[in-house]
């Protein structure tokens, strides 16, 4: 869970550096917003635990982006 | 298309490709031994980088074993993922003031490598749960939250 915790904490801090440079495309972010809900929902399912469900509703929102 | 992007080097998509294929009606089922294989690999690549992500993190003599395996390029990405958004077909996100993908420097676009690679072994710590099986007990719901809103805002700072 440490690694896991650092990993996240590297993932958010360098994501929001990159976003103000402008060099990630909507495409590139969704893709990484799917991964990691199917991700959750796959490690949730296995610990009762629940995924938040605004990710979904976000996903719903730009859905046209997925049918690439 | 999965296959194709991990002989393409793009782990991300490759993930993004199987985790598609694994929700549909009919699933192929085959993805999952393919997503255990290539998590894996990531596994070893990001310990190979760890010294660079986490600068504090104790490198075990396991990561040292890894780190030795590995080439010392970071993996590439597939550079379509830059093309500015106007050129899919997304009615929905036209706008007048079109935001554009500015040509970046080649130190952000090593940096976005480094994150995009972290980002698909976040993904193989959830599937495949190694690295916090054992703390599965904590409250799971609380670091997917964090997670998944830190994610939800970047994107949604991004759209609007």
């Amino acid at each position: 869970m440490e690694q896991f915790n650092d990993l996240k904490a590297f993932v958010v801090y360098e994501m929001t550096n990159l976003l103000k440079y402008d060099v990630m495309s909507e495409e590139l972010l969704l893709k990484i917003l799917v991964t990691l809900i199917f991700s959750m929902s796959n490690a949730a399912t296995a610990s009762n635990a629940s995924v938040p469900s605004g990710t979904f509703s976000l996903l719903y929102t730009h859905r046209s982006l997925l049918t690439h | 298309m999965a296959v194709l992007a991990t002989y393409a080097d793009d782990d991300l998509t490759a993930v993004y490709r199987y985790f598609r294929s694994l929700c549909v009606r009919s699933p192929f089922l085959t993805a999952r031994e393919n997503l255990s294989v290539l998590f894996e690999k990531n596994r070893i690549k990001v310990a190979a980088f760890m010294p660079t992500i986490l600068p504090n993190a104790k490198a075990s003599s396991k990561r040292g074993r890894d780190r030795a395996k590995v080439c010392s390029m970071p993996p590439r990405v597939d550079l379509a993922c830059f093309v500015p958004v106007n050129l899919f077909d997304c009615k929905a996100l036209q706008k007048p003031n079109q935001r554009q993908v500015i040509p970046s420097t080649e130190s952000q676009m090593e940096q976005l490598r480094l994150v995009l690679l972290v980002i698909v072994r976040l993904n193989g710590i959830l599937f495949t749960r190694i690295g916090y099986v054992h703390s599965l007990s904590l409250s799971l719901s609380h670091y997917l939250t964090d997670l998944s809103l830190s994610l939800s805002l970047c994107l949604s700072v991004l759209m609007y």
